[in-house]
Parts: structure tokens; C-alpha cells; sequence
């Protein structure tokens, strides 16, 4: 049976804060004084600090020492579960296993101690990275050419819109107004539009789970600036007719926009560039395999097709061949401008860089696994009988739903039996939607296990986990996501 | 204790099975019973008890007390699962509207937290009466043969689902349409009207946790507001606004002036010109204001998701044939839209030849598309 550690502190609570194990005068390290010799040569060392920099009130940190630190997130770390541990089969979210090797190598001293402000001369290698990395992802998504800076996928989408938005313009002097998103689109789509000041019109899903050929036709206009995809789309349901989908949007003067959710289902075999797409995203913490943590570091890079490059932010990466080294071009008259400060998640870069060396020819098989794993799940909660899934020809996600149990019920449940729950009531159009994407690195084993607790949902669950039922509108609505925001709330902080 | 109030409308349902299309005129009724037509509502009644008691464990059936009325229109039903509800009024052989309304009143009065009822329409129409503004939640136990009003849960299932989710807190309460039907002239000149709102509970999980893919879930009054802001942007000078009823235009009206909260309002330049019209005050309004664009702001109403023809008869086929199609706006939250679909009545049919779709304002930055009547 599975029990996850439950570290009690007092009767009512558990692991506390580590705010709240601080108390006056306790210390960690005892800092050595500065050596008479030094002091004698320069003086008190504080002095050295400018005085507009030093600080006039000591930073509020917990005072606590150093097994205490230790102990406090060891803790925690036993109370918390992640894909380490076991299947994190979280529907379009790829929560596939992260190599240590990439780990590794993005702790090197050369790759934390390089700062971007350092001339262009002296980080060559780092530079080298980023120019062959953008590179592979040309080469794997049939795309013109790439940029690295967009911090994660919705960043991406921001930046890619901003890029057909100002082509539009600058090109053609238009100022459409309208993004077309498909119902089963991440949220992240109407919302990214939205921000880069587009109306947008969502159209609804066909009997297969694609998009409404009819309907896409009826809402296409001289007002439609792009129409964003998903493809394989969250149903886990190939576009089939994307190529026709292309034609439609372009025919009317619109762009087509790709979202890299879901690439790990298609990378090495299809091609986004060659189905019609002119901007793309990809989430190198999905199909790259970075983490994904606590909603970041991600890494969002997008391609583009030749007509848009120049739009791309600034700086680029370029390689002169006279004088053999890379450099930064911020020399494009077009671009939109920077999107974040210098060049990107740059550790991020290099563990997904990290990733496609190491998987070479094989990461057409990351593709072929994930579909097939998704596929061999699907089909054993059909024949249990206990599930229905509306979609059924899926790549590398499905969407079931319960027949005897709240969509919730069944997530909490999971939780009891050591497995992490998928993603549930997205997309809103499958009732009591659960979304399940195994991905390729979980053994046959670990999927009969996530079988076995999907077909065996208990009752008012959770309570073999840490922390039992939360009040999770209560933690949507009014949440407290620091020490400071609880000291403000819970009134006693002056 | 936990107050929960249930009253059942026996006759509801009988008008289905026996041609009534509803239950409204006694003698006919009484007709009904004796040509012996089976009840409907008390086995709808059943069905919820049966699945209410079948989620609840014991132990938290100690802490509900159901208040009912007398007979069928409750105490029976409530007995036969070994339940002791606190019952009022008399049995009678023939229950009236009165009685539900009365048991309404005994509800409110011994303060329910939440009121059941089953059966239709009617039923619906004579609890909103009693409740005379009071805004007590309510579920619809479908048991009745029109339920064009918002309040109605999907099936008696559904209806202890909701009501168990109700008693743990897991629900928020949404403002729903009551759709009132004159039964008398049901055949000849139905006259289908949105007569007011009641307080209906929907489950959290899905109206309010927002799921990892998501944006983040609003309340529905917000969305109705954000709704309500991008059309009065949106609004231009010297054009005619006629502004349909419903819970989602009633947003926009309040925003803009005065209203009426059940009727069609009409609207120039940022003021209200006219209140309550009916069709014929409509045609005139029409023809009063030739020379000017006239646009006609509609939502969907109720549980069945009418655009046109149930709770907006106002707007008939004439009035709509004047307007024209292309000057209709469409505003709905996305809650009403969950279905898919929208239905407009028979005699609107002609007007969407060949329309299978209809584009409708769902937030601030959002249209959808959604089908026409499937």
C-alpha cells in the first residue's frame, strides 16, 4: 500500500514553514572576521560597497541553522511527488523522465558561471550551443528559422503573435482583428491572443474530434489575422486535414499559427513547417525533456518561416564565416524588439540541446512509444469498462471519462495509490474529462500499475498522502503564494 | 440541523402521457386521473431519493431534515425511504398550485437552506411566486412535460448529485431563467416568457476549479459583466438596440439604464426609449425609427438553450423578419453554451436557411461559434 510520509510537527500541523521554525539569534555559519593583515592592507572590507548599495535594515530571512535547513527540505522533498517517483500522466503537459545527464552537464562551472553581459569573444561556446540548437529545431519542425528567448509556450505564443501582427501591418498595412482557436485549444491560446489585442472566435470540434471544416470555413474572413493549432490537437486526435485547413486561413490572407504542446506525438515523423504553419512554439520542459518546475524555468523557442524572420526579436545568433566565430546581431530594422532580457533560459537551452545529442536517431522512436503507451492504456480501460473515450483514434493522449465516478473522485483517488493524476475537466468539451498522456518513458509496468488504481477508485480519497482533501476553490480563489502575502492576510504584519 | 425543503407537484407530468402538454387546467387533470394516467413526479421523486440516499452516507443523514407537504406532494415519498420529514398542510386527492405555494411559504418560513422541487414549468413559476424575491437556492427535479426554465436539473440523478454537492459547499449559485407558459392558449398563441430568476446551485469543480489548461474560471456575474462592457463599447450612435430577457442581457441592461427585468427594453444613444414592449410596440418602434439601424441583442434562455421562441416571444417572427438576421447579437456565458448548441423555434426556422452556425459574444475577448438547432 502506498503511504507517502506525513512529517508532523505539533498535533496540528505538519512540516511547518521554514519561517516558522526561525527563532531570534539562531544561526547557520559563524562568518570568520577579516584578518588583521587584510583589514590593515584595505580597511574595513564593508566600505568597499558603495553606500547607495548597502542595505539599511537586515533582510528579513528566517534564522535557523544549517541541519534544520536540511532537514526542513528533506522533508518536504519525502512529502512531494514527482517523475522520479512514478507516472505523471498529465494530458498535454509531456511529463516524460529528465535525463541526469542533462542535469549534469547544465551544472558545469562553464554554464553557471558565464554571465550574458560578458563580451561575445569570451562565451563562443555557449554562443555555439544556442546557434546549432535553433539549428536542430529547424530541422524538426521543417520551420525557416528560430528564436530562443521566449521564456515558456504562452511566451511563445505572446511573441508569435506579435511577430504576425506586425507583419500584417508593416507588410501588407493591415490591422485585422480576429484569432481563430479551436474549442479543444490550452487556454494559454485565447489568452495570449487577447493580450496581443486580438478578438478572438472559437470554433467547434467535428464528430472526430477535429476541427469543423463548415464552421472554420463560415468564420474565416478578411478579418483573420491567424488561426492557432494544436496538432496532434488535446483530444490526443491528429489534424488530419490541416493541409486543407492551411489553404482556408491562407486563401483569406491569415497566418497559421503552431502550438508545440503536443510535438512529442509527431517529432521526427511529421513536420509542422510542412503542413502549412508559419509561426510555431515548442515547450523544450514538454517533448525536450527539461523539468518542469514550479511553473518555470520552461522555454518556449518559436520558428518562423522565411518571410517572417526578420520580424524575430532581437538579438540573433549568427556564425561569420570570415572570422569563424559567433556573434550577436541586433541589426534587423523590422524585428519586434526584445521579448526578455538577453537570450533566453539558457541552462534550459542546453539540457533540451543536451537531449536531442543523446537521443540522436532514436527521437523518432520517443513518437512511435509515447502513441503507443497512450494507445495500449486506452484501449485496457475500454475493455474494463469502466471508462468511455469519445475519441478514440488517439497519437500520444487520451481523454476518458468515468462512468461510475466524478472526474474528481477518481484524481483523488489515484492520489492515494502513489500515482499522480491527469490532467481532469480539460478540454471542456468531453463531460467529466480526464486527460492522460503516459508519454514513452513509463515501462509497461508502471502503466499497469496507473491501471490498476484507475480501476480500483475509492471513496473519500485522499488519505494515505501527506496532505489530505484540499479546499481547492478556496486555494484557486484566494491564494496565498508567499510568507509575506500570509503576514498580510492573516493581519499581523504591520 | 441541515433544512432542506421538498415538495413534489404530483399532477406535474400527467399533461405528457395524456395530451395536456401540461397540467395546468384542474378538470382536465382530474380527467386525466381517472382515465388513469400513471403520476409521473412521484417516481421522479423516488429516483432522487433513491440516488440522494445512495451518495449520502448514514452518518450525514442524521445531520439533514427534510421539510415537506402532505401526501404525494412529498411525505410519501420521503417515508417510503424511512425518512421523517417535518411535514405540513393536509392530504388532499387533488393537489393545486396553491398547495405548492403554501409549502413554499412553511419552507421559508422554518428556514430551508435549499429548496427541491418536482415537476415542470408551472411548478417552477409557482415557487418563484411564493418566494416572492427571496433569493433561497432551488433545484428542478425534472418531473413535468415543459421545461423550458433554467432550473432544472438533467435528470433526478443529477438533481441528488447537485443537492449533495449543495450540502457540502461545493457549489455556486447561478441566477437561471423561469420560463412561464399560459397553458389555456397553448395551442393557438403560446405565449412562452422569461417571468423571472431563481438561485440554482452548479457544481464547483466544474464552473470554478480552473484545470491545469484552462484561463483562470470566473464567477458567471463576471463574465455577464465582461460581457456587458465589450457590447456597450461596442455600441454605436443613433442605432435602435432592442435588448431581449434573460440573465445575461439583464447584465447589460442594468449597465446601460433602465429596464425591465423580465421584458424586451428598447435603447437609443446610451438611454432607454421604451420598457416592456410587446410585439405589436415592437413593430411600431420599428417603423417609428425606419431611417435608423436597428440591432437586436438576444441571449439564450433557459434549460433548453432557446434563442428564439421560448422566454422571448416578444421578438416574433415579424419582429425578427424587420430586424433582420445579420443586425441580431448573440451574448451568452460560456456555462449556457456548454451543450453546443442553440435552438431557435420552428416558425424561426426559415430564417436560418443554410445557416448552420451562429457567432456568440461569450466574454470580453471571446466569440464562439456554436450550431443552429442540430
Amino acid at each position: 500500500m502506498f503511504r507517502q510520509a506525513r512529517w508532523q510537527y505539533d498535533k496540528e500541523k505538519i512540516e511547518p514553514l521554514i519561517f516558522e521554525l526561525s527563532e531570534e539569534g539562531k544561526i547557520g555559519h559563524i562568518i570568520p572576521e577579516v584578518e588583521k593583515e587584510i583589514k590593515d592592507e584595505i580597511g574595513n572590507p564593508e566600505d568597499e560597497i558603495p553606500p547607495n548599495l548597502r542595505r539599511k535594515d537586515l533582510p528579513e530571512l528566517p534564522q535557523v541553522t544549517e541541519v534544520e535547513v536540511v532537514r526542513h527540505y528533506t522533508r518536504l522533498s519525502q512529502m512531494n511527488y514527482g517523475v522520479d517517483l512514478g507516472i505523471y500522466p498529465l494530458g498535454s503537459c509531456t511529463m516524460k523522465y529528465n535525463p541526469k545527464i542533462s542535469e549534469k552537464i547544465s551544472r558545469d562551472r562553464r554554464v553557471q558561471e558565464v554571465h550574458p553581459l560578458q563580451d561575445e569573444r569570451t562565451v563562443q561556446g555557449s554562443l555555439r550551443i544556442m546557434y546549432e540548437f535553433e539549428e536542430f529545431l529547424c530541422k524538426l519542425t521543417g520551420m525557416d528559422a528560430f528564436t530562443l528567448q521566449p521564456s515558456a509556450g504562452a511566451h511563445g505564443e505572446f511573441t508569435g503573435l506579435l511577430i504576425i501582427r506586425k507583419y500584417l501591418k508593416e507588410e501588407r498595412g493591415e490591422s485585422r482583428k480576429e484569432v481563430i482557436i479551436p474549442d479543444t485549444a490550452h487556454g494559454t491560446n485565447p489568452a495570449s491572443a487577447a493580450m496581443a489585442g486580438y478578438k478572438v472566435i472559437v470554433i467547434p470540434s467535428d464528430e472526430e474530434g477535429c476541427v469543423d471544416i463548415e464552421a472554420l470555413k463560415e468564420v474565416v474572413s478578411k478579418e483573420t489575422a491567424a488561426l492557432m493549432l494544436t496538432n496532434p490537437n488535446t483530444l490526443g486526435v491528429f489534424e488530419k486535414n490541416v493541409r486543407e485547413i492551411s489553404e482556408i486561413v491562407h486563401e483569406v490572407g491569415g497566418l497559421m499559427y503552431y502550438d508545440g504542446a503536443n510535438l512529442n506525438a509527431i517529432i521526427g515523423k511529421a513536420r509542422p513547417g510542412d503542413m502549412g504553419f508559419d509561426v510555431v512554439h515548442l515547450n523544450l520542459h514538454k517533448t525536450f525533456s527539461t523539468p518542469h518546475g514550479g511553473g518555470g524555468p520552461g522555454s518556449g523557442p518559436i520558428g518562423v518561416k522565411y518571410f517572417l524572420e526578420e520580424y524575430l526579436p532581437v538579438p540573433r545568433i549568427r556564425y561569420d564565416e570570415k572570422e569563424k566565430r559567433y556573434f550577436l546581431d541586433y541589426s534587423s530594422k523590422k524585428t519586434i524588439g526584445k521579448v526578455r532580457t538577453f537570450y533566453g533560459n539558457f541552462s534550459v537551452i542546453l539540457k533540451a540541446y543536451v537531449y536531442v545529442l543523446l537521443m540522436g536517431r532514436y527521437l523518432k522512436e520517443v513518437a512511435e512509444l509515447s502513441v503507443i503507451n497512450s494507445n495500449y492504456l486506452m484501449k485496457k480501460l475500454l475493455e474494463s469498462g469502466e471508462y468511455e473515450v469519445k475519441f478514440k483514434s488517439v497519437m500520444h493522449e487520451f481523454v476518458a471519462t468515468p462512468k461510475n465516478w466524478r472526474a474528481m473522485d477518481v484524481a483523488k483517488s489515484l492520489l492515494d495509490k502513489g500515482v499522480h493524476a491527469p490532467t481532469v475537466y480539460f478540454p471542456l468539451l468531453v463531460k467529466e474529462a480526464m486527460m492522460v498522456e503516459p508519454t514513452e518513458t513509463e515501462p509497461k509496468y508502471e502503466l499497469d500499475r496507473f491501471y490498476d488504481a484507475m480501476t480500483s477508485v475509492e471513496k473519500d480519497s485522499p488519505r494515505n498522502t501527506s496532505i489530505d482533501r484540499l479546499d481547492e476553490v478556496k486555494a484557486a480563489r484566494n491564494p496565498i503564494l508567499s510568507w509575506r502575502m500570509y503576514l498580510e492576510k492573516s493581519g499581523t504584519s504591520g | 440541523m441541515r433544512k432542506v425543503g421538498l415538495v413534489v407537484n404530483p399532477i406535474a407530468g400527467i399533461g405528457g402521457p395524456s395530451g395536456l402538454k401540461g397540467s395546468d387546467r384542474l378538470e382536465k387533470v382530474m380527467k386525466a386521473i381517472s382515465l388513469g394516467y400513471r403520476k409521473v413526479s412521484p417516481k421522479r421523486t423516488e429516483l432522487f431519493l433513491k440516488e440522494f440516499l445512495s451518495i449520502l452516507d448514514p452518518n450525514q443523514m442524521k445531520e439533514i431534515e427534510f421539510l415537506t407537504y402532505s401526501g404525494e406532494m412529498g411525505e410519501i415519498e420521503l417515508r417510503k425511504f424511512g425518512i421523517d420529514p417535518v411535514v405540513f398542510g393536509e392530504e388532499k386527492e387533488v393537489t393545486t398550485r396553491e398547495d405548492t405555494m403554501e409549502a413554499v411559504r412553511h419552507f421559508i418560513e422554518n428556514g430551508v437552506e435549499i429548496i427541491l422541487f418536482c415537476g415542470g414549468d408551472g411548478t417552477a413559476r409557482d415557487v418563484f411566486q411564493s418566494l416572492s424575491g427571496k433569493e433561497t437556492p432551488v433545484i428542478g427535479i425534472p418531473g413535468g412535460v415543459k421545461m423550458y426554465s433554467g432550473v432544472f436539473a438533467s435528470n433526478p440523478r443529477d438533481a441528488a448529485e447537485l443537492l449533495y454537492y449543495f450540502l457540502l459547499g461545493e457549489t455556486t449559485l447561478v441566477d437561471e431563467e423561469v420560463i412561464d407558459v399560459d397553458e389555456e392558449n397553448l395551442e393557438e398563441n403560446p405565449n412562452f416568457r422569461v417571468i423571472g430568476y431563481l438561485k440554482v446551485p452548479k457544481y464547483r469543480k466544474e464552473t470554478l476549479l480552473q484545470g491545469k489548461k484552462e484561463p483562470t474560471p470566473m464567477e458567471e456575474d463576471s463574465i455577464k459583466e465582461e460581457i456587458a462592457e465589450r457590447i456597450i463599447e461596442e455600441m454605436s450612435p443613433d442605432t435602435v438596440y432592442v435588448i431581449g430577457p434573460g440573465s445575461t442581457t439583464l447584465k447589460l441592461k442594468e449597465k446601460i439604464g433602465e429596464y425591465t427585468k423580465f421584458g424586451v427594453d428598447v435603447y437609443l444613444n446610451g438611454k432607454c426609449i421604451s420598457k416592456d414592449v410587446d410585439e405589436l410596440k415592437l413593430l411600431s418602434l420599428i417603423e417609428e425609427n425606419k431611417d435608423k439601424e436597428i440591432k437586436l441583442i438576444l441571449t439564450v434562455v433557459g434549460g433548453q438553450n432557446f434563442l428564439l421562441g421560448r422566454g422571448n416571444q416578444q421578438i416574433s417572427p415579424r419582429v425578427l423578419d424587420k430586424i433582420g438576421v445579420d443586425n441580431m447579437i448573440v451574448i451568452a456565458t460560456p456555462s449556457k453554451l456548454r451543450k453546443g448548441y442553440v435552438k431557435v423555434d420552428q416558425e424561426y426556422k426559415d430564417f436560418f436557411d443554410g445557416k448552420k452556425y451562429i457567432r456568440v459574444v461569450s466574454s470580453y475577448f471571446e466569440e464562439v461559434l456554436i450550431k443552429i438547432d442540430p
